[in-house]
């Protein structure tokens, strides 16, 4: 594999710590009891032609984080550093603009395409809204992207129900290719499909990727793929980045004891490679106001009593490495 | 590896069960011709994508698919403890209350939909045993807390009187766990159970599964679309696919010696396999998808995305039987013996260690 260059890539994408709390219980008229912490001062790089992997838990907050550098979500507050300038200060105009370079895939074919739209419109869209080329450009282009994805081009003139769950994933992923973007933000693009399906889908991903220069963020639970499918791994846990390092050597040397228990708890099928697991303890308070001290403190195998008040911060492990966690119990 | 599976006692026998839903005039046979044994103390896993009747097997041993249209024909043979061996199929709704939930219980991927959401979780644990028992009220209690405390829900006593939606996804397939093993049942249909959970905590259920599994020496139904969970909890696999058995297999056998085309693909498709080969190498995916339910097919349903297929697959429907000799696989496929060792050649782990620990097995 030669896709990675030897130098490290520059930065291309930074995000500076976000925020955003939700706020929930409560109802209509009452005043919700609790705020979750969905992001806490967040900031991650995605460097250019990159594939960073973001994996966590459910609730970890990583699809907030991914929809943030798109202002699907408004963080409550940080910077978000493209090309120099933060697109949070963003008018609607030029977030219009950034947004043909910036495009998604979600996780379920199902709910993400019209039901009442042709696979034409559903692919031209992206291009009538930012006003891309001509009525037969546009078609034609959508012909060629669908052939490219191994549908046909007669399947234009279809509706998404004639289509099966992975069919359906190729036709989101042509869809955001249309405006020919130069980053994708791929939230459990894959989650929602059969094995076999699922393997498809993430080789066209990687095909995509090659020939498009892509830079992608992929957002995914299933630490597997990431391994696979990723230059770069960071780790959510409860609304922060607790480890970042290079894809294979987060494999090979997890340092921050949630990601060992998380790649502990994988099941691997070779049956004589079994390692003995790391149990956490359940039932931490994860995701609620415990404002003071690390955020695994409560479910941490190795806690101290200092985990309790002070927060870790992202440091790098060694010198010249790319590998950072944010745990006081690494040095 | 607990591998003598000839010796257990059988507790639920499947022979030649076959299950249609109704679709306009058209019959849809979902599940077609299937015979699968379980064994006392065994796990067996029923393995296959969305379509391939996984689920739809499990529910027709609880009778649970007439409701919904379905037509089930065939046997099902059942060891119960209190009515003697019974054909499922053939017994009355008052039998089959005696037996659900009390001798076969079964446990649903989606604990919040299976959990009433205005009852406390005290009341549905004990509610088995109030009703298949018939024990008092204070007793119930007592018995369902100590359920709350094998599996491991901490604090039981001040956890009883609290709702589902207190409880995390991960307790609350710990709650329906507790539910299904009241009056411990002989059989547990375990279908999908942890894939709405995060990995950590699938661990976590698993591990318990397993535990109050042997502890109990009863029988598990696990229905997975996952490979690896099986690997960690199965005994012996049925790999399903298109509404019949492909495979039946031992757990080492199926992942060091697969024994059909379908089940070496679904080995080969997971990003784990492909990861450790090295990145930038595709994954090797099964071509196509499954085809639609009620698809007339004459020979091999997956002779379509095989890469072995020849003209004879086409034409002629392979029966599941043992075709590898020395092996204890059965296989639906007809090139089964002469594929043998190609399946697994390229698997990671597949050395000849690993084959040769197989076939001694």
């Amino acid at each position: 594999m030669t896709r990675r260059p030897e130098a490290p890539a520059p930065e291309w994408i930074r995000a500076l710590d976000l925020s955003k709390s939700y706020p929930v219980g409560g109802g209509l008229f009452r005043k919700p009891r609790k705020v979750v912490r969905a992001l806490r001062n967040v900031s991650l790089a995605l460097r250019k032609g990159e594939t960073t992997g973001l994996v966590g838990e459910s609730g970890s907050g990583k699809s907030t984080f991914g929809r943030s550098l798109l202002r699907l979500t408004e963080p409550d507050s940080g910077q978000v550093f493209f090309e120099g300038e933060n697109i949070l200060a963003f008018s609607p105009r030029e977030m219009k603009r950034l947004r043909r370079r910036f495009q998604v895939i979600f996780q379920d074919p199902f709910a993400s395409l019209s039901p009442r739209m042709t696979v034409r419109d559903i692919l031209c869209e992206p291009l009538d809204i930012h006003n891309i080329g001509g009525r037969d450009e546009r078609t034609d282009h959508a012909a060629e992207l669908l052939e490219t994805v191994g549908l046909r081009a007669e399947h234009l003139r279809r509706y998404p129900h004639e289509f099966s769950g992975g069919q359906r994933q190729r036709i989101g992923i042509a869809r955001a290719l249309m405006p020919n973007p130069e980053f994708l933000l791929a939230d459990e693009a894959v989650s929602a499909l059969d094995v076999s399906l699922q393997a498809q889908i993430v080789n066209l991903l990687a095909e995509m990727r090659r020939r498009f220069s892509l830079t992608m963020l992929f957002i995914t639970h299933d630490l597997s793929l990431v391994e696979y499918l990723c230059d770069r791994v960071a780790v959510m846990y409860a609304g922060t980045i607790v480890e970042t390092a290079p894809a294979d050597e987060l494999r090979r040397s997890p340092m921050h004891p949630y990601t060992q228990a998380l790649l502990s708890a994988i099941p691997r099928i070779d049956p004589r490679r079994k390692t003995a697991r790391l149990i956490m303890k359940e039932e931490g308070d994860s995701t609620g106001e415990a404002a003071e001290g690390c955020v695994f403190a409560g479910r941490c195998p190795c806690v101290r009593k200092e985990c309790f008040s002070e927060s870790p911060s992202l440091r790098r492990v060694g010198d010249a490495s790319e590998h950072m966690v944010a745990c006081r119990c690494v040095s | 590896m607990k591998e003598e599976l000839k010796q257990r006692p059988v507790v639920l026998e499947a022979r030649n069960l076959s299950v249609a839903f109704r679709d306009g005039k058209r019959a849809v046979e979902v599940v077609s011709n299937i015979s699968f044994t379980v064994g006392q103390g065994e796990t067996a896993a029923l393995v296959g994508e969305s379509g391939s009747g996984k689920s739809v097997t499990s529910l027709s041993i609880l009778r649970l698919v007439e409701r919904s249209g379905g037509v089930v024909s065939g046997n099902l043979f059942f060891h119960s403890p209190k009515h003697g061996a019974v054909d499922l199929l053939r017994q009355s709704e008052a039998t089959m209350r005696s037996i659900r939930g009390n001798e076969i219980a079964m446990i649903f991927q989606e604990p919040m939909t299976s959990l009433n959401p205005v009852l406390s979780v005290g009341y549905q644990v004990s509610e088995a045993l109030r009703v298949h028992k018939r024990v008092a009220p204070s007793e119930a209690k007592r018995e369902a807390l100590e359920l709350l405390n094998r599996v491991r829900i901490p604090d039981p006593k001040r956890r009883f009187d609290d709702y589902p939606r207190q409880f995390s996804g991960g307790m609350r397939q710990r709650v329906m766990i507790a539910m299904a093993l009241a009056c411990r049942p002989k059989l547990l249909i375990a279908d999908e159970p942890t894939t709405a959970l995060d990995v950590t905590t699938q661990a976590g259920i698993l591990d318990l599964i397993r535990g109050l599994q042997e502890e109990m020496n009863m029988s598990v139904l696990f229905i997975s679309h996952d490979l690896g969970v099986v690997s960690e909890i199965a005994d012996r696999v049925l790999v399903m696919y298109s509404g019949k058995i492909v495979e039946n297999a031992p757990i080492r056998s199926v992942f060091f010696a697969p024994a059909h085309p379908y089940t070496s693909g679904l080995l080969h498709s997971m990003p784990a396999t492909a990861a450790s080969f090295g990145k930038g190498v595709p994954l090797r995916a099964i071509p196509g998808s499954v085809p639609p339910p009620g698809t007339a097919l004459e020979g091999c349903a997956f002779a379509s995305r095989c890469e072995f297929s020849t003209a004879a697959c086409e034409t002629a429907s392979p029966r599941l039987e043992r075709r590898v000799p020395g092996s204890s696989s059965e296989s639906a496929c007809h090139r089964a013996a002469e594929l043998n060792g190609a399946l697994a050649s390229s698997l990671p782990w597949a050395d000849a260690d690993g084959a040769a620990s197989v076939r001694t097995a």
